[in-house]
């Protein structure tokens, strides 16, 4: 320990003046730019960005995998004494995997699903030290144990697709520690799990920081920064706009990115607060009503009863997807529906909105089993339940522009039957926060949250009562997610809709849903009001997740998790 | 709708001409090249005559089996004729046996490909057997078993290749097909409230017939050389004519004193047929990715 | 917390055996397809020989003669009565299919030889021919890639240039060149090619290149894809030296779809090797098909094209279970919900 004390603050990496470009069919495109980093034995240091900031290119440069076509130049690029620049590939392979520890995010495809992962712990091992068999297996046991996945013995045979996702990414780990380097690059190593295992993750990090390796942490999620991280940077288009220890970037912010990145970030504390510096659209009063004048708060327009769907695994089994399901959504109010993968959130959504048939149960759209209706009867209520995906590309059709996409939608519901006005049109792009020059775009020309807005609107064009929103911002990065989640907002009142808004994101739940659906395994756990659902869980489950949740306090400037 | 037509401003006009100019520009020579080629192959089955300076069957006895010379640029077979100039003439028919292979094939799979994707169950099941079992055929031996029972004649050459690869197209129509009817934007749509005939007609029919024209074009050349194959085995067009595989036929028998009797026909199979393979591909490629 | 993933690991070990019992199930399936399959082609072979066009009595009677002329039924009667020509189709068809089960595949008009006999004294050298282009062409194929594919873009290019040139060369073509260059010219192989081992090269090349380049474009498609996946990244970080990261990540997973192709390629590499028999004069299935043709002796014909299909069918039986061994996913995919 003395050792590690007496060594504390020698410089490991250190980099000035960074920059990585990439030869394109389309010429040259740079991604980094003056790029500067100085990492100390035992230090970790985050670097925040959303998607396309550079923050991943940067890293990789620093191990000479940025890629094939990329040009790195730099001024200072040197590890301990080692000058980088000129690094051959003897020297860089040496580094790699001995000296620095590379984790990916999503260990399903940063793990070969062919190999059993002892042969992906193997190979370090095999690349740098001269090991026996016998001492390879040993070693490999080791290493799953330190990183927390019970039964190595059993568990070092088995593929990728045979573990479930928290044990997966333990594993990936376990391949970039089998060395012990004094330096880890964990790229997103928390994205996509679900928030209990993301604990589990955090805390065998957390656990390497202690026992002194210092640590490269590369994530858009600041709960997880805030909790890990002693100095922060922050970039953005392949800059750093700002750098800082934790408390200085979080709890002092300069940069007005870095504000409003801190404030985009949704939670209980944000509830009915603008989480987008931008203003609200300018949203007129709709044009038209439809069935909506009924107004009616105490009956539910949309209504589970005991829902129940079961699927046959590919082993020829019967899994329950939903269970028993019931649950009443009344008019304006927002219901959230949070739970981890396969928890059967997105088929509840498919059964409420009639695309896959139920096996038992009902569902009611204003006291109607409207998917068990005749086919014109369904068609009108369809047009009264709308719905958004996480992935709006894939759901337009590819020979459409946006103008073609949103007429077709305008035109099915108008119950005049008369085409839609080219003002119809416009006035559908503007609330969404778009204009009349998207009108000709083709999606694939669109940014994803460009993307979002038009399936939004493609929602709204048909004058729906019910929006469902199936993890619609959980593709998105956290800026562009808070402009979708304050669009919702104003939408919600300018239309007088009711949303049911299921996410795997306990922060996003919290910040919008008046009322609280938690599944677990195809069931309903707990229900209720949200701040009494996360304030004040009653189901050991709940508990469980609400203890995971990295929190982060973006009322006051920085938290920690205590 | 008429709101919604506008016409384009100058501007922009000019920028699209401008934009498409570019990315013709940016057209890779080889597929130049194969443009070239099937134009030539074009014009050849069109007005032969503006092509050659000898009849086709016109004998030249003084010239007997000459190899590549000033006045017969591809030689001349066992009784005289200019092998070019026949070459150019065969054409035609070379070209329209595979225009109408092709055709066939996919008036055969067009329907097994929809059948397979969007009958109610048990048809499809039923189609997608069947698909596989004619997958199991041979295309060379299908062929040659319709070739003998329709007898030896471009007509039935061209319908029993047609027949022979119309199994392949049913799958692959069979597969986009699928690809589309599971697509996110047709659960959209449903979604949305459209009626059945509605989705069919306005994004599966569409989408799924979208790659056929590369596809047919890509078909085109594998057809020329299934059919010049059968008739290299004697068992397609039959000798007097001068279609590329009835060429290759006639020169079978002199394959040591004259080589290119053989050689120069099956090249131009090969080329045209790779021509068609590259221009059809890169159209494809195009159509999908930008 | 430990009492807890216990039960969790319980539950994936009972799933991974469930899942081999369903591979299993999978495997018992696929045999009953493959049967259903068969049936299905004799019964088409069957209908396209009773409903042809042209009586098959006037037809023998013409090749026997060999001359074409309109027979008088009193002709044709003991034709009829000889070969069955005059009973029930049903009859007819229950005939052929309890032949076929019993590995009776009629007689050839002329010959008056079983089919099945003709047939088996031919197969041998096609096989041979088949083997030896498929061993090639995965040869070609893999060292090819290996040395062009995700190197510098312009090696790949060329690398996939040549893919589709040999993938689109017509059979007789090639052989030809090949048969002037190494044969005529070269004098290495003999012109000829009959049944000697030195006159099996030209041919099994002839039949490998097209293949190899159909196999190449495949594997190079997965090839280039995975080797462009973060696993291939999260390996290269770990400092594994670079053939291990590409025969073990990448060219792995590329094999794949290459053994599903071979299976696929069958019908192509059967419609090659009558050619490429034509035009070495090797003895062989595509001899007995071509004089079958000329002859027009359906029952020869579709006992060949039964055959092949029977070996198809094996193949592709045989390329599903080499799958199961390839990719250990198919085992236990999907376990996610929809």
């Amino acid at each position: 320990m003395t050792h590690e004390r007496h060594s504390a603050g020698e410089t490991l990496f250190q980099v000035k003046n960074l920059n990585v470009g990439f030869r394109t069919p389309h010429g040259y495109k740079r991604v980094v730019r003056d790029f500067e980093l100085t990492l100390r034995r035992g230090e970790t240091l985050a670097i925040v960005g959303e998607s396309g900031s550079g923050k991943t290119v940067a890293t990789r440069a620093l191990i000479g995998l940025a890629g094939d076509n990329a040009v790195v130049a730099a001024d200072v690029l040197r590890y301990k004494d080692t000058d980088l620049r000129q690094a051959g590939r003897q020297t860089l392979k040496k580094l790699r995997g001995a000296q620095v520890g590379y984790v990916l995010q999503d260990a399903l495809v940063s793990l070969d699903p062919l190999q059993p992962i002892r042969n992906e712990i193997a190979e370090p091992l095999d690349a740098h030290a001269r090991l026996s068999k016998a001492e390879i297996r040993e070693r490999t046991i080791q290493l799953l144990t330190e990183v927390g996945v019970p039964q190595p013995e059993i568990r070092k045979d088995q593929y990728p697709g045979e573990l479930s996702g928290g044990l997966r990414q333990r594993a990936l780990i376990a391949t970039a520690l089998a060395l012990h380097p004094p330096v880890i690059i964990a790229d997103e190593p928390t994205t996509a799990l679900d928030v209990v295992v993301q604990a589990q993750v955090l805390g065998v990090l957390a656990q390497l920081i202690a026992r002194g390796t210092s640590l490269i942490l590369i994530s858009h999620d600041l709960a997880v920064v805030a909790r890990l991280a002693d100095r922060i940077l922050v970039m953005k288009s392949g800059i750093i706009v700002e750098s800082g220890t934790r408390d200085e970037v979080l709890g002092n912010p300069q940069h007005a990115y870095t504000k409003a990145l801190i404030q985009a970030v949704p939670s209980g504390d944000t509830r009915g607060r603008r989480l987008s510096p931008a203003a609200p659209a300018r949203i007129g009063r709709p044009r038209r009503h439809g069935e909506a004048a009924e107004n009616d708060s105490a009956t539910p327009i949309l209504e589970a009863k005991h829902l129940s769907k079961s699927f046959h695994g590919p082993d020829g089994r019967l899994r329950e997807a939903v269970a028993d399901v019931s649950f009443e959504l009344f008019k304006g109010e927002v219901l959230g529906i949070v739970g981890a993968s396969g928890s059967g959130k997105s088929t509840l959504a498919r059964l409420l909105l009639a695309l896959t048939d139920y096996d038992a149960g009902a569902v009611l759209y204003r006291g109607l089993e409207w998917p068990r209706a005749d086919d014109r009867t369904k068609r009108r209520v369809r047009g009264k339940i709308s719905v958004v995906y996480q992935d709006p590309y894939s759901s337009f059709d590819p020979r459409w522009n946006v103008g073609r996409i949103l007429e077709d939608a305008l035109r099915l519901h108008a119950e005049d039957g008369h085409a839609p006005q080219r003002a119809d049109l416009l006035e559908l792009l503007e609330a969404v926060g778009l204009n009349e020059s998207h009108l000709r775009a083709r999606p694939r020309h669109l940014s994803g949250g460009q993307r979002q807005r038009v399936a939004i609107a493609r929602a709204l064009a048909v004058h729906p009562e019910i929006l469902i929103l199936d993890e619609a911002v959980s593709a998105l990065d956290v800026s562009i997610q808070a402009q979708i989640l304050d669009l919702l907002e104003d939408l919600k009142a300018r239309y007088s809709l009711s949303i049911l808004f299921i996410s795997h994101d306990l922060g996003v739940i919290h910040h919008i849903a008046d009322r609280v659906l938690v599944m677990k395994d195809g069931a309903v756990v707990e229900e209720g009001d949200a701040d009494a659902v996360f304030h004040a869980p009653r189901h050991r489950y709940t508990q469980e997740l609400v203890a995971a949740l990295p929190h982060f306090d973006n009322s006051r400037g920085a938290g920690r998790h205590p | 709708m008429p709101a919604l037509k506008l016409s384009l401003p100058a501007g922009l006009a000019q920028g699209r001409l401008g934009q498409t100019w570019a990315s013709l520009s940016r057209v890779p020579p080889l597929v130049w090249l194969s443009a070239l080629l099937i134009a030539f192959t074009l014009w050849a089955s069109i007005a032969p005559a503006t092509l050659v300076a000898y009849d086709p069957l016109e004998t030249d006895l003084a010239n007997v089996l000459m190899p590549f010379t000033t006045e017969h640029w591809l030689g001349t077979d066992e009784i005289g004729r200019d092998l070019y100039s026949r070459l150019v003439h065969g054409a035609r028919e070379s070209f329209l046996i595979g225009l109408l292979a092709m055709l066939v094939a996919i008036v055969l799979a067009l329907p097994l490909g929809f059948l397979g994707a969007l009958a109610p169950r048990p048809v499809r099941h039923g189609v997608d057997r069947l698909i596989e079992i004619l997958l199991g055929f041979p295309t060379l031996l299908v062929a040659l078993l319709f070739v003998t029972l329709l007898g030896q004649d471009p007509l039935n050459v061209a319908i029993a290749v047609g027949i022979g690869s119309a199994p392949g197209y049913a799958r692959l129509i069979r597969g986009q097909t699928l690809l589309v009817r599971n697509s996110a934007y047709v659960e959209a749509a449903v979604a949305l409230g459209h009626t059945r005939a509605a989705i069919l007609f306005r994004h599966i029919v569409p989408n799924a017939i979208r790659p056929l024209v590369p596809i047919t074009g890509l078909g085109v050349g594998k057809a020329i050389v299934w059919s010049s194959s059968l008739s290299f085995l004697g068992l397609g067009v039959k000798p007097p004519s001068s279609e590329w595989g009835a060429l290759l036929a006639a020169g079978k028998g002199q394959l040591l004193e004259a080589p290119w009797l053989l050689v120069v026909p099956g090249t131009a199979v090969v080329l045209v047929a790779l021509s068609f393979s590259t221009l059809f591909h890169y159209l494809q490629a195009r159509s999908e990715g930008a | 917390m430990s009492a807890r993933q216990a039960t969790i690991s319980d539950v994936e070990t009972s799933g991974k055996r469930q899942a081999l019992l369903g591979a299993g199930h999978v495997l018992l399936g696929k045999l009953g397809q493959a049967l259903l399959t068969l049936w299905a082609t004799v019964t088409l072979l069957f209908v396209a020989q009773a409903v042809l066009p042209g009586d098959r009595a006037t037809i023998y009677l013409n090749v026997l003669e060999g001359y074409s002329v309109t027979r008088t039924p009193e002709e044709l009667a003991p034709i009829n009565r000889e070969f069955g020509f005059d009973r029930p189709l049903l009859v007819q068809y229950a005939d052929y299919v309890g032949g076929v089960l019993q590995g009776d595949l009629g007689t050839a008009l002329q010959s008056r030889r079983p089919v099945t006999d003709l047939i088996l004294e031919q197969i041998g050298a096609t096989a041979l021919l088949a083997v030896s282009a498929i061993v090639l062409a995965w040869l070609i194929a893999l060292a090819w890639t290996l040395a062009t594919a995700g190197r510098h873009p312009a090696l790949s290019r060329i690398g996939a240039t040549v893919e589709a040139l040999a993938a689109g060369m017509p059979h007789y073509w090639l052989g030809l060149l090949l048969l002037l260059a190494f044969a005529v010219h070269l004098d290495w192989f003999p012109v000829v090619g009959g049944d000697s081992w030195r006159g099996l090269w030209l041919p099994a090349l002839t039949l490998a290149i097209p293949l190899a380049g159909f196999l190449g474009q495949a594997i190079r498609g997965e090839y280039e894809h995975a080797l462009g996946q973060p696993h291939v990244l999260s390996s290269r970080a770990r400092g594994t030296d670079e053939w291990r990261v590409r025969v073990v990540h990448a060219l792995r997973p590329a094999l794949i779809p290459g053994i599903t192709l071979t299976g696929w390629a069958l019908g192509a590499l059967v419609s090659g090797a009558v050619i490429v028999e034509n035009v070495f004069s090797r003895p062989g299935i595509g001899a007995l098909l071509v004089s079958a043709v000329e002859l027009k002796e359906f029952e020869l014909i579709s006992g060949i094209i039964l055959i092949v299909s029977l070996v198809y069918v094996l193949i592709t039986f045989l390329t599903d279970w080499l799958y199961t061994l390839v990719d250990p996913r198919v085992s236990f995919e999907r376990k996610g919900e929809a």
